[in-house]
């Protein structure tokens, strides 16, 4: 009953320009951007990056803060840079105590390498954010359609990735269920050595596979019981396509990219 | 007083935007050995209740006390609690995973400690209690039993755990008609002899009309009517506003009622509505039939 609130892939429905904008330029976007943040070496550009990065949280409504929580779950390797950097790069240095020792030059490509890393995981964020994981799946099958021609099934993958996505929230309900349910059979998780851990969880992952089975079963049985025979000849019910607002996205994103690089290259 | 609930309230994913206040402020109080069902609407918080009466869930404010023990407390003996009051959620036979019903239903009395003869004695026992032969079907891998039987042992598995209270989420659903009237005279039986308090969820009204003597009727998180079945039966109207459609052998005696006849309404089997019929509409005015 509560299935739907996990969030999954943080997906936040809003309707803003940038959620309304056609996946495949989102995803195009984050690829180019990512190549960028990682050619660029200088402190101007990640500034105007970062400027534009506000810029697009701004036009698609999600609170700067709930954007900055996609940092957290990498907050620990973020860290890890920043020391690493500080304490192991050679150069002239700052402070030093034993055998430990800051560089000028450490602090200064430790801040740069975390920033970048920063920019990169804001960026996607923005992706992952604004686009529904149908929709996704949905723009990297138009994306790799063009390689169907030499055989990769491309529909296949998509088909897969959405059907993985939409039963995430499926299994953590079946799992939060059977959890609770020999929990009142006085399920013990907690005690023995590690040997033991593991086959405390039995009771867990038995039901829960041969659920996941049996589910697969009978979706295998609803797919095709409507015809589904893969991606020939399926047509859609929403077609992609390209609208004004798309078009200008793309224009502002490639002379973006490519001024931040004719800087860099010069 | 067996369980109780003080000022009870529940809130999933509480502190975030997707919170869903699932029980408001219940009070509820449950006897020793009565029969007693749940019923309310999809959504309306039963099964998050009855969560609350083995302390699988604790409330958020308001407390509950088993047997005169605080769930919410930090030291509460929960497995003891578990123990007292069995639950059996909605298709049970979900949970499923040993090779043998034998040890699907030794599972629960072993993590209570017991082992060897007694044991056997409380898998062979609660078996027996479902209807099921103790020789024939131990042996047998859960799997492949039928539905019913699979639903039997199911509640079997959360019997040998000989709790006070047994608590099922929608014990029938997907039963045919044979299988639904075994577990339902099963769990009667099992009330009556061994004063087994009884809690059924259900959304049938003809199951809880056959098992239960007290009804609760839920809508929006809060407990909108408790009271003696008959009585909740015979008020049609209220009960319809709250999305609950009683009985038919109560909607005929109402269908009777507004046509003059002074039929009971708060019959509950076909064999008490004949009786009605028979006494106070036909009085006496037999017909050959046949």
């Amino acid at each position: 009953m509560w299935g739907n609130s996990f969030a999954i892939g943080q997906y936040v429905p809003l309707n803003s320009p940038i959620h309304r904008l056609d996946p495949r330029v989102k995803i195009v976007f984050a690829g180019i951007s990512i190549i960028d943040l990682f050619i660029l070496q200088d402190w101007l550009s990640f500034l105007l990056w970062g400027g534009v990065i506000l810029l697009l949280a701004f036009l698609s409504h999600i609170s700067f803060s709930y954007l900055l929580k996609s940092l957290r779950p990498l907050l620990f390797l973020l860290i890890l840079t920043l020391v690493l950097h500080f304490f192991f790069t050679p150069g002239e240095y700052i402070w030093e105590y034993g055998f430990l020792h800051i560089s000028r030059e450490g602090i200064s490509k430790g801040l740069l390498i975390v920033v970048r890393l920063c920019l990169l995981i804001l960026v996607t964020a923005i992706l992952t954010l604004t686009t529904s994981p149908v929709e996704l799946t949905d723009g990297i099958e138009y994306l790799l359609s063009p390689l169907k021609r030499w055989g990769f099934p491309a529909h296949e993958l998509a088909m897969m990735m959405t059907i993985a996505l939409r039963f995430i929230p499926t299994l953590l309900e079946e799992a939060e269920r059977i959890l609770k349910a020999q929990t009142a059979r006085g399920m013990d998780l907690e005690s023995g050595g590690l040997v033991q851990k593991a086959k405390n969880m039995i009771p867990l992952l038995v039901p829960l596979f041969v659920n996941s089975f049996k589910r697969a079963d009978e979706l295998a049985i609803a797919m095709e019981s409507r015809c589904y025979r893969g991606g020939q000849g399926r047509t859609r019910l929403r077609v992609l396509q390209l609208r004004a607002p798309d078009y200008y996205f793309l224009i502002f994103s490639f002379s973006f990219v490519t001024l931040l690089s004719v800087r860099f290259f010069l | 007083m067996f369980i109780k609930l003080e000022q009870v309230s529940f809130t999933y994913l509480s502190g975030t935007p997707l919170a869903v206040k699932a029980l408001k402020d219940i009070n509820l109080e449950i006897e020793r050995g009565e029969s007693i069902g749940i019923v309310g609407r999809t959504g309306c918080g039963k099964s998050t209740l009855i969560q609350h009466f083995n302390a699988l869930l604790i409330p958020e404010s308001g407390r509950v006390l088993v047997d005169g023990v605080d769930t919410s407390e930090k030291k509460a003996p929960l497995r003891e609690i578990r123990r007292r009051v069995g639950l059996v959620f909605q298709y049970p036979e979900d949970q499923f995973f040993e090779e043998s019903v034998f040890q699907e239903v030794a599972f629960a009395p072993r993590n209570l400690g017991i082992e060897g003869k007694e044991l056997e004695d409380r898998v062979k026992w609660s078996l027996e209690a479902v209807g099921l032969d103790f020789a024939t079907i131990k042996d047998r891998s859960p799997f492949e039993l039928s539905g019913g039987q699979m639903r039997r042992v199911a509640i079997a598995s959360i019997l040998s755990m000989e709790p006070e209270a047994l608590v099922l989420d929608e014990p029938t659903a997907g039963l045919d008609p044979e299988g639904k009237g075994i577990i339902l005279n099963q769990l009667k039986e099992l009330q009556k002899e061994k004063n087994l308090t009884l809690i059924l969820v259900s959304h049938s009204m003809e199951d809880l009309a056959r098992v239960a003597q007290r009804l609760i009727v839920m809508d929006e998180g809060r407990i909108e009517l408790d009271d003696d079945i008959r009585r909740i039966f015979s008020q049609v109207e209220r009960i319809k506003e709250l999305g609950i459609f009683p009985p038919v052998t109560a909607q005929v005696a109402w269908l009777l009622r507004e046509r003059g006849f002074d039929v009971d309404p708060g019959v509950l089997t076909p064999r008490e509505l004949a009786e009605e019929i028979h006494l106070k509409v036909l009085e006496g005015k037999k017909v050959n039939v046949g």
